[in-house]
């Protein structure tokens, strides 16, 4: 895949990708962009090494979940939602207030369950092509699925 | 919650990103970039491997030359050995090792220094012409 080829799919996929971040960043838009950035640009040097066997949109997503993963291990200070939604401007805070609860219950999820979420319920993976994504198995995947959903049923009917 | 309305959750999920002309404008920005550094890799890498060879093609006929001296040397350090000072006693006792030591040093001095020069004029033949 040539350069022109990669940023011809980035233009038409990367909306998606920076949404499946931000949920998985809990409401942090301009980190999500940052690791949406990292993403991109580590597909585009590992683009000659992608192969066939797998879709192109599979194999950016587990780059963006690694990449996401990474910056969590670096990065072990989080900030409260609550003081977070104090930082955002007033153009967007009616817009970052709507998901507030969204973002809350997120945040409470473990990382995996969280992944397993989104992937599952926002971008319609299967249970087998979130296992390759995040690489684990798919009993595993089951097992995320249903911790997340246990805890979102607490949380969101709270 | 059912099945449904965990997809349901999501479906109207639409947050407030930032602009995608400024999102694609700074990601081929970072392409740019890592294009820039792999060049100059590249580029090093490229020049390194020829003052690599230059070095072995050095090494390797420094070493034939010295070795084909050793005959001369050894007639030498020889006609040294033969006064019967204490020096000449050494260089009887380790004539040939002395030899050995001095071409190796040799051999090694030249082929650092053809990698030296290989290198600088790499890396000047890269300069822009003023």
């Amino acid at each position: 895949m040539n350069r022109q080829q990669f940023i011809r799919y980035v233009e038409s996929h990367q909306r998606a990708v920076r949404r499946f971040l931000t949920a998985l960043c809990c409401g942090d838009a301009a980190l999500a962009d940052d690791l949406a950035q990292d993403t991109f640009v580590k597909a585009y040097l590992a683009c000659d090494s992608f192969r066939e066997d797998s879709k192109l949109s599979t194999w950016i997503y587990r780059i963006a979940y690694n990449t996401f993963v990474s910056s969590r291990r670096s990065y072990k200070s989080t900030e409260e939602i609550v003081e977070a939604v104090g930082l955002i401007t007033t153009d967007r805070a009616d817009k970052a207030f709507e998901y507030q609860q969204l973002y809350q219950a997120l945040d409470r999820l473990s990382d995996k369950e969280r992944s397993a979420i989104l992937l599952h319920y926002m971008q319609g993976y299967a249970i087998n092509e979130i296992a390759e994504i995040t690489d684990t198995s798919i009993d595993a995947v089951k097992q995320q699925l249903s911790r997340g959903r246990q805890h979102l049923k607490g949380l969101l009917n709270d | 919650m059912e099945e449904e309305k965990y997809f349901d959750l999501f479906s109207d999920y639409n947050p407030e990103l930032s602009s995608d002309r400024s999102f694609m404008a700074h990601l081929e920005r970072n392409i740019e970039a890592v294009e820039f550094v792999k060049s100059q890799a590249e580029q090093l890498h490229r020049k390194n491997r020829i003052a690599i060879i230059s070095a072995a093609v050095a090494g390797f006929v420094f070493g034939v030359l010295s070795t084909l001296c050793y005959p001369m040397l050894s007639e030498f350090v020889r006609r040294w050995s033969l006064s019967e000072t204490e020096l000449g006693q050494f260089v009887a006792d380790y004539g040939s090792v002395m030899i050995w030591i001095v071409i190796c040093a040799v051999v090694i001095t030249m082929t650092y220094s053809v990698y030296d020069i290989a290198l600088a004029i790499a890396n000047k033949s890269d300069e822009p012409k003023r």
